[in-house]
């Protein structure tokens, strides 16, 4: 009889341990799930910081910004330039960063008639730039930006073509994948 | 316990990423200075290529000449932008305000007297920041008043002696100024005392290497020792090489739409300029002349023919 009593406390114990490590464990659950969350809430705004921050920063990249005798020219990126930056071993120095950036320039005004992207050959064509309206300067590995939101964020530029000695509109394109 | 270490690291994580962005946004200006004021007083290491905290690194590609370590919420931040003789990277320098710099130069040559004068800023804007505690001192100055400076060189935690000169000019007084507490030495060299002045050697730590352009010159001043200096020197070539095979193939793009322009020879020159750079060539000379000639070739593009930079 006292053994039966025995057993039914033991069970009683050892039932009370598992709903305590039950709530423990949905504790801890909780807890690193809310971190988790603001980790991840802290990356994505430190990652919409550095993208706002590349925005302002690209235009004055020597490596694309126009110069006259060397003298550099707010706002204004040239075309030839921008074309063999895109081309050079330096474009992975627009990686930085914590999340994977696409870097385009589109041109706006005047219109062009063709909606597709420039190749070398589009650029050294007479027609350009009515024969293309988008440079892609860098666009991140498939892989890398799979199953990921995209925020855009754009800004005005003038886009310069040396040997016209034409400026037209165009935007800086940069798509932050989060 | 573990969460605590994880949030501090999460934190200097993001303040390291902080202080890239606040670079990248400095970088984006031909000469600019910052003095954050960080909420902690984090130790920082600057090293080849890392920011690191604590336990925590962040991989760069600035080019940044700086103290080895700093214990300080008040980094003091300079940069310029390399113009050689086309824009081609930003330079940082980095110090606090512990730290004092005095650059040495024998005042009977008035060209290096002036130049000095131009190098920090007395004459020309724009110039070394004041909160960089610089000071300009003749070599008769300094001899007057070393035992001052060795009484007042315990208060800063570095003090620099730049000799602006021959270096055998300043072979006694190299040595009397190790006396002073916390001091270290750089003698620049320039190639010519009397022209041209921008490039020339540099000795740190008592071995030679070159400069080439003012603001290379800027970074042998703060870079802590010969390997931040030459670690940085071989980024700058490579950033050079970059800059250069990006005019190169701009030239190439004109010289198909313009080939009665006669852009061949600066090509050739570009392409010139473009292999020392690679070959990370160390006679700073040859640079220089071929910077003379694309500045010269360059002006010499009117009319329907563009300039290339």
């Amino acid at each position: 009889m006292s053994s039966k009593k025995g057993m039914i406390g033991m069970m009683e114990t050892i039932l009370i341990i598992f709903v305590i490590f039950i709530i423990i464990g949905l504790g801890m659950y909780f807890f690193f799930k809310f971190y988790a969350g603001s980790i991840e809430e802290r990356a994505q705004q430190t990652c919409m910081l550095t993208s706002t921050q590349q925005l302002l920063s690209i235009t004055n990249m020597p490596q694309i910004q126009c110069s006259f005798q060397s003298i550099p020219q707010q706002n204004c990126i040239d075309i030839y330039k921008l074309w063999a930056f895109s081309q050079s071993r330096d474009v992975h120095l627009l990686r930085e960063g914590n999340c994977p950036k696409e870097v385009h320039f589109e041109i706006i005004y005047p219109k062009p008639s063709a909606n597709k992207t420039c190749d070398l050959q589009d650029i050294l064509n007479p027609n350009f730039p009515d024969n293309c309206n988008l440079i892609e300067l860098y666009t991140p590995p498939e892989q890398m930006v799979r199953n990921r939101g995209k925020i855009i964020l754009t800004t005005p530029v003038s886009l310069y073509f040396p040997e016209k000695s034409l400026t037209i509109v165009g935007k800086l394109i940069i798509g932050a994948y989060q | 316990m573990q969460y605590a270490s994880t949030a501090e690291a999460v934190d200097i994580s993001q303040w390291l990423t902080n202080l890239e962005d606040r670079l990248s946004a400095l970088g984006s200006v031909s000469d600019a200075t910052s003095y954050p004021i960080f909420a902690t007083t984090s130790e920082l290491m600057i090293l080849e290529g890392t920011l690191t905290s604590g336990r925590i690194s962040h991989q760069t590609n600035k080019i940044i000449y700086a103290p080895f370590e700093m214990r300080t919420n008040e980094p003091l931040i300079w940069t310029r932008r390399w113009n050689y003789p086309y824009e081609i990277t930003s330079f940082f320098y980095f110090s606090s305000r512990d730290r004092k710099y005095y650059v040495v130069y024998r005042d009977e040559i008035q060209e290096i007297k002036n130049y000095v004068e131009d190098l920090i800023g007395t004459v020309h804007y724009p110039s070394i920041p004041l909160e960089f505690n610089f000071d300009i001192i003749s070599i008769n100055e300094l001899n007057t008043n070393l035992e001052n400076i060795r009484n007042m060189g315990g208060n800063f935690q570095e003090n620099v002696f730049i000799f602006i000169g021959n270096p055998d000019w300043f072979r006694e007084l190299e040595n009397r100024v190790k006396n002073v507490p916390n001091s270290r030495t750089v003698i620049v060299e320039p190639e010519s005392m009397d022209k041209d002045l921008e490039h020339g050697y540099v000795y740190i730590e008592g071995q030679k290497t070159m400069y080439i352009g003012r603001e290379m010159l800027y970074g042998a001043f703060f870079a802590n020792n010969l390997d931040n200096y030459e670690y940085n020197l071989d980024l700058a070539l490579e950033r050079l090489f970059t800059v250069t095979e990006i005019y190169d193939r701009k030239t190439g793009y004109l010289r198909s739409k313009k080939p009665e322009c006669g852009y061949d020879l600066f090509r050739s020159l570009l392409d010139t300029y473009k292999t020392r750079a690679n070959e990370k060539n160390k006679n700073p000379a040859t640079y220089a002349d071929l910077v003379d000639s694309l500045t010269r070739q360059n002006r010499a593009f009117r009319g329907g023919c563009p300039s290339v930079f």
